[in-house]
């Protein structure tokens, strides 16, 4: 025989008290069992319900008097014996509280069986309750799936306590500073960026518990490698389950590209302006220069061929320039669209 | 005052000239003929008009050119055909070859006696039509240090607004004094 068919020897008092409890239950202690939200029911040795509460009832839409007398299995599971991996069998066995979920209706329960022992210390029966955990598992699952979002996002998300102690480090900060989450995890953030000149962690996390939030800041994080990144930093206080403030998120956007592409078109600006704006005033004046020499019979027909011949010169080595200038713009430019980098290189 | 006002005798002193685009050449002319009054020898490097031209303008305005030695970095380049070389005239096949342009220079300095001896660059504008700022800053350092070294003084023209803010404070940094022509 097997210990889910097995038939275990049924403890009289406690049977006594339970056909009491059905005939004349006490009055308080059914209020009580009533008031549970979760549906329960108490079994014997042998997994016959003896007593049920109003929620059971409800849920199973029958009166306390169908289901009593009856093994549990063929009311919960239809079934003809305990279901594989009956948290009740389990119970019987360790004499411990045991847990099941189980998914009934599109619906999850947590079924919890706690022991109840007789007078002699032996096995009597269980309290069995359902608890409706459907909506702590969605809400788990989507709070595993923000962690998910959270731990892979190309962004560094990183969490500190009220003392700047890290408390997370997601793979996007690993990836960022090259730390990889063990190397920092309760160290102060504060030590952790000490070679970053731009950025005070800790005014940051004075300044989010007095308004609750801040503006995005721009500066410039040291890696561990040495190199200095451009990051947008945001930060957001972090509320514990009592809503009290426990610590700061702080998201951090590498614009290191970004910024290079703006020193870059920067730099385009001014050498476009230089070698294209200046040059052109200069060859113009020296053209107004050249026509008074030359109505003043300062400069003969030859001298006045050679310096109209120069500023052509200069002319063709300006468009050469800026040609020049539009190639380099174009090579190596992450940050720039496709289309605006084919303009660059034509 | 004037610019030779300005110079400490027995120590070289270097001007950074920022004219308007329209006073470039006058200035150029100025600064000649006041240092060829002054009693000193001048070496022009020119990579803005050829030196044949600047030669005669400096002649109708009465300035003796035989103490001033040219070192023409545009003509070889734009007119295709190098004016012929003398102990006072040296080329430069391209304005952007500093090398070659360096070499004239020191070419030129030994061709130079006394110590009254002056060198004109004109201009730091027209060179960043052939080469990049920061070969410029570069040729613009080693046209300082030389000046330094071998004791003279010299003055270097420039478009007042032709250099960027960067450039400017590099360059205003090789230079003794700032000099602004409006």
């Amino acid at each position: 025989m097997t210990d889910k068919t097995e038939e275990y020897r049924e403890s009289d008092d406690f049977l006594d008290w339970a056909k009491k409890q059905q005939d004349s239950p006490d009055f308080y202690w059914k209020k009580c069992f009533d008031a549970l939200d979760a549906p329960a029911f108490i079994m014997s040795a042998n997994g016959r319900i003896l007593i049920c509460n109003s929620a059971f009832e409800k849920w199973m839409s029958l009166p306390a008097k169908e289901l009593t007398g009856k093994k549990c299995f063929p009311l919960v599971h239809g079934t003809n014996n305990f279901i594989e991996g009956c948290p009740f069998v389990k119970s019987r066995k360790s004499h411990k509280r045991e847990t099941y979920i189980l998914k009934m209706s599109e619906r999850f329960y947590q079924i919890t069986i706690d022991p109840i022992f007789d007078r002699e210390g032996r096995f009597a029966g269980a309290v069995h309750i359902f608890s409706d955990i459907h909506d702590m598992l969605k809400t788990n699952a989507e709070r595993a799936m923000l962690g998910k979002v959270i731990e892979n996002s190309a962004d560094g998300i990183i969490s500190t306590d009220l003392e700047c102690r890290i408390t997370g480090w997601n793979r996007g900060a690993e990836r960022m500073f090259g730390y990889n989450k063990e190397e920092v995890m309760d160290k102060s953030f504060r030590e952790l960026l000490h070679d970053s000149p731009d950025i005070d962690i800790e005014e940051i996390v004075r300044e989010l518990c007095e308004k609750h939030q801040i503006e995005r800041k721009d500066a410039k994080f040291q890696t561990k490698s040495g190199e200095m990144l451009n990051i947008s930093l945001g930060a957001s206080p972090v509320f514990d389950e009592g809503n009290d403030l426990s610590g700061a998120a702080f998201i951090l956007t590498d614009h290191t590209k970004q910024r290079q592409a703006e020193i870059n078109l920067l730099s385009f600006m001014t050498e476009a302006v230089l070698r294209l704006e200046k040059p052109i005033e200069m060859i113009r004046t020296n053209i107004v220069d050249i026509l008074d020499l030359y109505k003043n019979g300062d400069i003969n027909n030859e001298e006045l061929f050679d310096l109209v011949s120069i500023q052509i010169t200069n002319t063709d080595k300006v468009l050469e320039n800026i040609i020049e200038l539009k190639k380099a713009t174009a090579k190596d430019e992450d940050a720039m669209p496709e289309i605006m980098k084919d303009f660059f290189r034509q | 005052m004037s610019l030779l006002e300005k110079i400490e005798p027995g120590s070289p002193t270097i001007f950074l000239y920022l004219s308007d685009p329209g006073k470039v050449r006058a200035s150029n002319t100025e600064i000649i003929s006041e240092v060829e009054n002054a009693g000193y020898k001048t070496i022009v490097i020119t990579t803005n008009f050829p030196a044949s031209v600047l030669e005669k303008l400096y002649t109708q305005k009465g300035i003796n050119t035989e103490n001033i030695v040219y070192i023409d970095a545009i003509s070889a380049y734009s007119l295709g055909k190098p004016p012929e070389e003398d102990k006072r005239h040296f080329n430069v096949n391209n304005p952007g070859d500093l090398t070659s342009l360096s070499i004239a220079i020191t070419k030129a300095v030994q061709q130079m006696d006394g110590n009254k001896i002056f060198i004109l660059f004109d201009s730091i504008s027209s060179m960043l039509i052939y080469i990049p700022t920061m070969k410029t800053v570069k040729f613009i350092h080693f046209l300082s240090n030389k000046i330094r070294q071998i004791n003279y003084s010299g003055a270097l023209l420039a478009i007042e607004g032709g250099i960027d803010p960067m450039m400017l404070a590099q360059v205003s940094s090789f230079v003794d004094d700032i000099v602004t022509v409006e």
